[in-house]
């Protein structure tokens, strides 16, 4: 996982230059895992579009000052973590009493998907996330869900290896609780 | 027995790996729909890029600053412990190229002084070959700013990162 992706460091080559063909290359290569991981931190799909949208978009005028030193894929899904807090906070901002992120609840899904998964594990397991603590949620969702490394999730979370690790264990100990009944 | 945080955590539960099986399965209609409005979003995107006056045989010519960029960088990235955070570039009323200020991080150890010498050597050298026209340090100016020391992969790869959020 560790080993930079070479046609992705090609694509950013040329899209640095100018070529956004080569900039929609990328967003159908990472966009549908980006978008995944947004929607289970948001469970709303007008504000996963517009984080993911944005993300993309920063990460195009921002193209001149990636180095390459993450990968693409890590540097992306930074851009969108912080996509992804602000919009939490900002949320969390509308409320007016005192709101610690780490309980922070995401609003409703799409309600088509929301209907579709309704009374089976998938909904318990969307609930039991939501009532993780938000670095928790992430660290499991970019383990456990997108196959990524402590090292590349600490880079995307602003988090040490140490406190990804340590979320991660929390978060299989929360979710483990919560979803007892379908084991 | 139960795992300790401290140490890598094992394969998860059966039921995890499930659920997170059926979660990686579960939203691509959502990226579907959202495909296009991605795209449209990045197509209306601009970066800011102004143009640098240079010379050839036939004249002047133009070029991006976004492409002067990223030579200045990549032949930065050529000097041994050094890597290229950013560079900035200045032009005067007539474009023609006033400073480069380049961000490069240094390896562990190394002499910072002499370090960001030959970044601004080699930043001068990129623009010249680039632009056609002789970029000199005492005409341009070239600041180097060294906003971070990394330990060097190569040698070292236990380190863990402590990146800061934005």
């Amino acid at each position: 996982m560790g080993v930079p992706d070479p046609a992705d460091a090609e694509l950013v080559r040329r899209a640095r230059n100018g070529e956004k063909v080569a900039f929609e290359e990328i967003v159908r290569r990472h966009g549908p895992a980006m978008y995944r991981f947004g929607l289970r931190m948001l469970r709303d799909e007008h504000a996963v579009r517009d984080c993911v949208q944005e993300a993309f978009a920063s990460a195009w005028e921002a193209l001149d000052q990636y180095r390459g030193d993450a990968a693409v894929k890590t540097w992306l899904f930074s851009i969108l973590a912080n996509k992804v807090r602000r919009y939490l906070r900002s949320q969390a901002r509308s409320v007016p009493t005192e709101i610690d992120e780490g309980v922070i609840h995401s609003p409703a899904q799409h309600e088509p998907e929301r209907r579709a998964i309704a009374g089976t594990m998938m909904a318990a397991l969307e609930e039991a996330l939501d009532e993780l603590p938000l670095a928790q949620r992430a660290c499991w969702i970019l383990y456990e869900v997108e196959g990524l490394s402590y090292r590349r999730i600490a880079q995307i979370q602003g988090m040490s290896v140490d406190a990804v690790r340590g979320a991660i264990y929390r978060a299989r100990q929360g979710l483990e609780r919560r979803l007892e009944a379908w084991r | 027995m139960e795992m300790s945080p401290e140490r890598d955590l094992g394969p998860p539960s059966d039921l995890l790996a499930r659920a997170a099986g059926e979660l990686r399965q579960l939203t691509d209609d959502g990226w579907v729909r959202a495909e296009q409005g991605v795209l449209d979003r990045v197509a209306r995107a601009l970066r800011s890029a102004r143009p640098v006056r240079g010379r050839h045989e036939g004249g002047d010519f133009f070029l991006s600053s976004t492409v002067l960029c990223a030579q200045v960088g990549t032949r930065v990235d050529l000097i041994p412990g050094v890597r290229a955070s950013s560079v900035r570039i200045v032009t005067d009323d007539v474009d023609h190229l006033d400073a480069v200020t380049l961000t490069v991080s240094v390896a562990y150890g190394q002499a910072i002084a002499d370090v960001g010498s030959r970044a601004r050597g080699e930043a001068a050298a990129a623009a010249t070959a680039a632009l056609g026209v002789q970029v000199r340090t005492d005409q341009v100016t070239v600041d180097v700013l060294v906003e971070d020391v990394f330990v060097d992969e190569a040698r070292d790869d236990g380190g863990a990162d402590d990146a800061g959020e934005d």
